[in-house]
């Protein structure tokens, strides 16, 4: 790459700082229970959505809570199970859904089925407790996977 | 934009998978020096004479990929403010200026910048290589050696025009918005891009947000998330279902609209929130794509969200509809496959009240037992999302009701939700209603405009049940008897918020109004005041389709002529709505009472009822008893609406 070209690929760098500033991933409801609110702040971000208000926040700051930050090297596997701690962990316990599969798709997985069959049948290898961590959720699935 | 700290460089291997777009940091496309060396100058002209001979300034492309309009005094006025966009001067109000500088920016040398002109106005440059068969060796850089690179690691399969339905609580957000999608191929629509168009705000006050948005102060930007967190935002936080359009795209057509978005990164345009807004430079995406749509000037005042589904599902440009249930809409259908002892068992749990063991004994089969898991599952979400739970409680009761379901079958009940009315096939935003009755001063005819966009009686397909929104209603109303035109209303703005609690939900109702209205303030006759009414209240669904509701508030009404030049009320109303098929009706009656100035108690009760035609027409009729002062009079009326 030309290095004069700042390159981002804004999909995942924003993610990061606060998910992986502490190293240890993410826990289960961390992302769906951050960033409370004032009642008013609400109304007006969504008065501000409801006329397309919002959004550019994405680029210039950073969104959803998440401060910009850098993320070198950062395994993009990592950063979609802590995103979505949550409505993989749902996925898995039925052994099938849109989160399972993408997983599946960014793990590069050849045989999709058996994939979420094994990831099913292992739910509770993988989601080994209440306090685990998006980190240890991805070192499972590839235990569970190897 | 700071991006300094940013990150240089991701690694290959990531970047294929989620390289959403290339942003520029510190864009500089180039200095403002002369361009070019002589060498170049010869092949320059012949290159600028060629597009006078082929006339390039005039062609359609030209102006759709740099938002050229025409504007009144007959020229092109670019919708795109930031003048980084523009080689020319004039670039803005001058096509063919503009064509000619960016021919000479194509010379520029290569070092020193950021992106080459050819590099970021890809689709310019496209365009002209084609048009004016550019030879590639004759310029000092060819930036489709970096383009092609960079396509490859997009490499687009399917683009979606998403829009979120209207949030519930706020009828405001019936507006909507609209994103665009632009998958991988072999990927998944859940890290697909999802590219935004919005103001930059950093404004909390909302009346300096409406102001600055509806004079285009703000500046709005493109932006790309995973869709993924847009989903989280829309469905799971804000409730608003999704709604996928996919739009059929040749891979030719593809390639054009990448260039066009990597032309139109970190390139302001003043945001309008009527016409100028998300929505319709969404559109220049599309139309960048496929130009013979014209899809930018399918509108002819105001540009709302809905509007550009509808321009697309016209243009036939459409190619699959995809419904995605919000984190509430899931949760009610889960509801609706349960007995209400399975329900609340599911809500006891989900409130820490008992243990999740006992729902063996209570399902009376497995299937019923995966709902009620299911519904336990998104109610402790949404519990989470509205902060109604403790991390350590949403955590243990995840994780063990997720144990349990993991030990059940892969029976899936919610892909067996029905699909409602998609937006597109709501009716339209403006209407004109024919109206004729009687009144307080006698018979009446009257004409109404309303530019936007819903109203409780309108039909409901496409909208959330019973809610109101409405900008600009204007009626004018004719009396026979003294021959006498008077101007009936003016709504500013009429919303009515009307979202239903129950044991799951909790969720208050308001009523906000304000414009103009006659008024029956000295117990004489009406007169024009000004009239402000906020109401707080709750509502309940008795059955499906049956919502009763009670608000309590103040309405007043401002004129000059009144005693203390004001007449200020408080009380309630109540009402039931019932809709069946096409059939809706509406029983409501109020009562307010004014103690300050001139003391008077208004009462009044009575019913609607609305018949729906078709899509664009409706007939309503209304029938109402007002006691006020010394009056007691009855007001009916019957009305055809046209939506358009």
């Amino acid at each position: 790459m030309k290095k004069s070209v700042v390159v981002l690929a804004l999909c995942f760098t924003f993610v990061a700082s606060n998910v992986f500033a502490n190293n240890a991933g993410v826990g289960i409801g961390t992302v769906l229970l951050k960033g409370k609110q004032g009642k008013v702040m609400e109304l007006v971000a969504t008065c501000l959505n409801g006329l397309c208000g919002n959004g550019t926040f994405a680029i210039t700051t950073g969104t959803l809570g998440y401060k910009e930050g850098a993320v070198i090297g950062v395994n993009i596997v990592d950063v979609y199970v802590a995103e979505n701690m949550d409505s993989l962990a749902n996925d898995i316990a039925k052994g099938d859904g849109e989160y399972l599969d993408t997983l599946a798709h960014l793990m590069k997985v050849d045989n999709k089925d058996a994939f979420k069959d094994k990831l099913h049948k292992n739910f509770n290898s993988i989601y080994t407790s209440k306090d685990v961590t998006s980190k240890d959720v991805v070192a499972n699935i590839n235990k569970v996977n190897s | 934009m700071i991006f300094k700290h940013f990150i240089k460089n991701v690694k290959y291997g990531i970047r294929a998978v989620l390289v959403l777009l290339i942003i520029l940091s510190g864009i500089s496309y180039g200095a403002d020096t002369p361009s070019g060396d002589a060498d170049y100058n010869s092949y320059i002209s012949e290159l600028i004479s060629k597009s006078k001979e082929l006339k390039l300034a005039d062609d359609p492309y030209w102006h759709i990929i740099l938002h050229y309009k025409k504007n009144i005094t007959g020229g092109f006025t670019s919708q795109v403010d930031d003048p980084a966009f523009f080689f020319a001067k004039k670039g803005k109000h001058n096509p063919e200026a503009e064509l000619e500088e960016t021919i000479r920016s194509f010379f520029r040398p290569r070092e020193n910048v950021i992106m080459h002109p050819t590099e970021k106005f890809s689709a310019r440059y496209a365009w002209l290589k084609e048009k004016l068969e550019i030879d590639t060796a004759k310029i000092p850089y060819d930036g489709d050696t970096w383009f092609s690179q960079f396509y490859k690691e997009i490499n687009p399969s399917t683009v979606t025009l998403v829009f979120p339905s209207g949030f519930m609580n706020n009828p405001a957000s019936m507006y909507g918005h609209t994103l665009l999608l632009v998958e991988t191929e072999g990927g998944s629509r859940l890290i697909a891009k999802s590219l935004n168009y919005a103001a930059a705000t950093d404004d909390a006050l909302l009346p300096l947000f409406v102001y600055k948005g509806l004079l285009g102060l703000y500046k709005g930007y493109y932006s790309f998330l995973p869709y993924y967190q847009k989903i989280r935002e829309y469905s799971d936080t804000e409730q608003r279902d999704l709604w996928e359009y996919e739009i059929s795209m040749t891979p030719q057509q593809k390639e054009k609209m990448v260039r066009h978005v990597v032309e139109m990164e970190n390139i302001y345009s003043d945001y309008y929130f009527i016409d100028e807004n998300c929505s319709y430079n969404l559109l220049f995406l599309i139309e960048a794509a496929r130009p013979e749509t014209a899809i930018t000037d399918y509108f002819w005042w105001g540009v709302e969200p809905i509007d550009t589904l509808r321009a697309a599902q016209d243009k036939k440009i459409v190619s699959r509809r995809i419904f995605r249930p919000s984190l509430y809409s899931k949760i009610q259908f889960f509801r609706s496959r349960l007995e209400k002892k399975e329900e609340n068992f599911v809500l006891g749990y989900c409130r820490g009240e008992h243990e999740l063991s006992d729902i063996d004994s209570l399902a009376e089969n497995e299937e019923k037992k995966i709902i009620m898991c299911d519904l336990a599952t998104d109610y402790l979400k949404f519990m989470a999302v509205k902060k109604d739970i403790s991390e350590e409680d949403y955590r243990t009761r995840f994780m063990a009701v997720l144990t349990k379901r993991n030990s059940m079958g892969k029976y899936d009940p919610i892909k067996e939700i029905p699909e409602p009315v998609a937006p597109d096939e709501s009716h339209e935003s403006r209407r004109i209603a024919v109206e004729t009755g009687h009144a307080l001063e006698g018979v009446y005819s009257q004409m109404a405009y309303r530019q936007s966009c819903h109203e409780l009686m309108d039909p409901d397909d496409g909208y959330n049940m019973n809610s109101q929104i409405v900008f600009g209603n204007i009626q004018g109303r004719y009396y026979y008897d003294d021959k006498r035109f008077v101007l009936q209303r003016l709504d500013i703005v009429d919303l009515v918020s009307l979202p239903p609690s129950d044991s799951f939900f909790f969720n208050p109702c308001y009523i906000l109004n304000t414009g103009l209205i006659q008024n029956v303030a000295d117990g004489e006759k009406e007169t024009l005041a000004f009239h402000l009414k906020g109401n707080a209240g709750l509502s309940t669904l008795l059955a499906k389709k049956i919502q009763v509701y009670m608000f309590g508030g103040v309405k007043s009404y401002f004129n000059p002529e009144y005693k203390n030049n004001s007449d200020i009320l408080a009380g309630g109303e109540a009402g039931i709505l019932t809709i069946l098929g096409p059939w809706k009706n509406h029983l409501f009656a109020s009562a307010y009472h004014a103690e300050f100035g001139e003391k008077h108690t208004r009462w009044s009760a009575g019913l609607s009822e609305r018949i729906k035609i078709t899509n664009s027409v409706s007939v309503m009729s209304d029938y109402t008893y007002n006691k006020d002062y010394s009056f007691k009079w009855h007001e009916f009326s019957g009305k055809i609406n046209f939506y358009f």
